[in-house]
């Protein structure tokens, strides 16, 4: 297990690293001078040059990539050029959001999309198997930005004060209004992700139902609600598991889009207000951030695989992995 | 492939006459034509492509006219009501239906083309220094979620015109490039698992021994029988890019105003929905759910109809 967990963390730092170069090639690509944004428009261009040295932008590209690489090493991700803050700081101030609403929306996924899925299945080309697969299809249709402009249009127009629409309450003031401001969010992000996990959970809850084991469970005389919540439901789960790591990096860039449908000051609204203001640090410190979280979590997908499934995990220890 | 040549052999559905003599296309168009779930996938897409086309030409007023009649509700003047400038939603919503089938036509052409060439030659030359470099850079790409990527992307290349020689870039076709970068690794790995599937075949060896070209290779022999998993794949990311699209024009960093569509139409109705102006969202919000479902029934009833092992259902 430890073997397969330092392979997969040796093969993500040269992505990793790539990840970083394009950032920065990228950032630094776009049009518009930060230099010239910090300095105010009508600076001169001597203030303009003052302050392009201080931030360093008068280096060329690959000197200021191994400098910053260089701080990065040691957890450094710079300084925001616009409040002067250490780009740490401001990201470990808006993860907690992104996160609160993110992990919420995962719990709302698997709470409605795996026993939906599972009451399909079981009641498989029946009104319920059909009303539960045109609602996922319609959910999978619908950008979650869309559900939650509806969202808004529903509790803040036609049935207002019922839930917060707007803005961010820390879980550490208030819990109960933490959990209800990230309410809406989270299930916008949550209701297009549910149609994929019920959906999955149902063709791969049918396929196993349909393998031979089962079949002789029963003839063992196994009772059926054995069989299906402790031999179906572990090895129906595994494709499930998978999707639920790619969902979890959806979640990431969706929250960048839902924290502007919400007004909630996240990772994602930092990021797009670091485009706006070309504040490079921050942009590129979220986005190696986000880069990061993206590799750890299918890491982890890959160890509960293992732990769920015992042959795969067999197989990486005898190296055939 | 070589499942469904023993399938075939094995004769566990037995093949209709009827369709042993139509081409590729006209088969697969029947197998679509049987279902009702993808034939309402068909039709949505044939109504939003006619939309695009003629939409334009039955608009009831200038999408970019601005009227004294602000926020107005539905009217027989107005169908769709108008906008904070006054403007008509759907004359906007008639001419943003063009712009988003437009960026996501353009980008998946886009990504289909230069993801099946890079993941076709990788697939060739597999194991060499250029397929590792082609699919660790496409793994580069994919360690982006898709909407942080596209924004940055679309926001380098956001100013309002950028020229190249005689080509003039606007916000549209600049949004429509950034999502066919972000859709091109998903081709380049099913392209090159594809070709990694066949070359192992002897038409493939007969081809080389007979000294055929990589360009013979790669387009008279390995695209015919790997088309049929892109095209499926083409679909679904259709659906991904119009929903890309939407969100990044949302987010004020795809295609810029004047210009309207589905996703800065959109960006307009969320200051204006707390007020109760719900006529800004439905026609955008439609369209997007239209799109997005539309290409993926499609996505899902051409995987049925291409794949041979599905005779019937």
């Amino acid at each position: 297990m430890l073997r397969l967990i330092l392979s997969r963390l040796a093969l993500a730092v040269p992505v990793l690293v790539c990840v970083s170069i394009v950032a920065f090639i990228l950032l630094r690509l776009a049009p518009g001078d930060p230099a010239q944004l910090q300095a105010g428009l009508e600076a001169s261009p001597d203030v303009v040059a003052a302050v392009r040295h201080e931030l360093a932008l008068d280096q060329p590209w690959p000197v200021q990539y191994l400098t910053w690489a260089g701080r990065v090493i040691h957890g450094d991700l710079g300084v925001s050029y616009s409040t002067r803050q250490p780009v740490t700081l401001l990201i470990g101030q808006r993860l907690p959001v992104t996160a609160q609403i993110s992990i919420t929306a995962l719990i709302l996924i698997v709470a409605i999309g795996v026993p939906l899925g599972i009451l399909s299945a079981l009641h498989k080309d029946r009104v319920i198997d059909q009303t539960v697969r045109v609602v996922s299809l319609f959910g999978i249709s619908v950008p979650n930005f869309v559900i939650g402009i509806v969202l808004v249009l529903l509790f803040g127009w036609y049935f207002p004060g019922i839930m917060p629409y707007e803005g961010f309450v820390p879980l550490g003031t208030d819990a109960l209004a933490s959990l209800k401001t990230t309410a809406l969010p989270s299930l916008a992000l949550a209701l297009a992700q549910v149609g994929i996990v019920a959906r999955l959970t149902r063709s791969s809850m049918l396929e196993v139902i349909n393998q031979e084991y089962i079949t002789a469970a029963r003839a063992f005389g196994v009772s059926e609600r054995e069989i299906i919540w402790r031999d179906a439901l572990r090895n129906a789960m595994l494709p499930v598991l998978t999707v639920l790591g790619i969902i979890a990096g959806f979640l990431l860039g969706g929250s960048v889009v839902i924290e502007s449908v919400f007004g909630v000051a996240g990772l994602g609204r930092l990021l797009i207000e670091s485009f706006a203001s070309r504040d490079y640090p921050i942009a590129i410190g979220v986005m190696l951030f986000i880069a990061v979280v993206f590799v750890v979590v299918n890491l982890i997908v890959d160890v509960l695989y293992g732990v769920i499934n015992p042959r795969i995990r067999s197989g990486y220890e005898s190296g055939e992995g | 492939m070589s499942q469904a040549k023993a399938d075939t052999t094995r004769g566990s559905a037995p093949p209709t006459v009827e369709l042993v003599s139509r081409s590729l296309g006209a088969q697969v168009f029947f197998r679509l034509a049987r279902q009702p779930v993808s034939m309402f996938g068909m039709a949505g897409v044939l109504l939003l492509v006619s939309i695009a086309l003629l939409g334009p030409l039955v608009a009831p007023y200038d999408p970019a006219a601005l009227s004294p009649e602000r926020l107005r509700p539905p009217s027989t003047a107005h169908l769709m009501g108008t906008e904070n400038f006054g403007r008509d939603v759907f004359s906007r919503f008639l001419f943003g239906t063009r712009v988003s089938m437009f960026v996501g036509l353009g980008a998946v052409a886009l990504g289909l083309t230069a993801g099946t060439l890079l993941g076709m030659t990788a697939g060739l030359r597999a194991g060499r220094v250029w397929d590792t470099l082609i699919m660790r850079g496409m793994d580069v790409v994919l360690a982006f979620p898709l909407l942080v990527l596209v924004p940055v992307l679309a926001g380098i290349l956001q100013t309002k015109t950028i020229q190249i020689g005689p080509l003039g870039l606007n916000s549209i076709a600049l949004v429509g490039l950034a999502i066919g970068v972000v859709s091109t690794p998903v081709f380049a790995r099913v392209a090159r698992a594809s070709v990694l599937a066949e070359v192992r075949e002897d038409y493939i060896m007969a081809a080389r021994s007979f000294g055929a070209g990589t360009g013979d290779l790669l387009f008279g022999n390995l695209w015919p029988n790997i088309q049929a998993p892109l095209i499926v794949q083409a679909a679904f990311s259709l659906a991904i890019a119009i929903a890309a699209e939407a969100a990044v024009s949302f987010l004020g960093l795809g295609v810029q105003p004047p210009d309207s569509s589905w996703g800065n139409m959109l960006a307009d109705a969320r200051r204006f929905v707390i007020s109760g102006a719900w006529w800004l969202v439905v026609c955008p919000a439609a369209g997007i759910a239209l799109a997005v479902l539309s290409f993926n029934l499609l996505g899902d009833a051409l995987r049925d109809a291409l794949d041979p092992r599905v005779e019937r259902r």
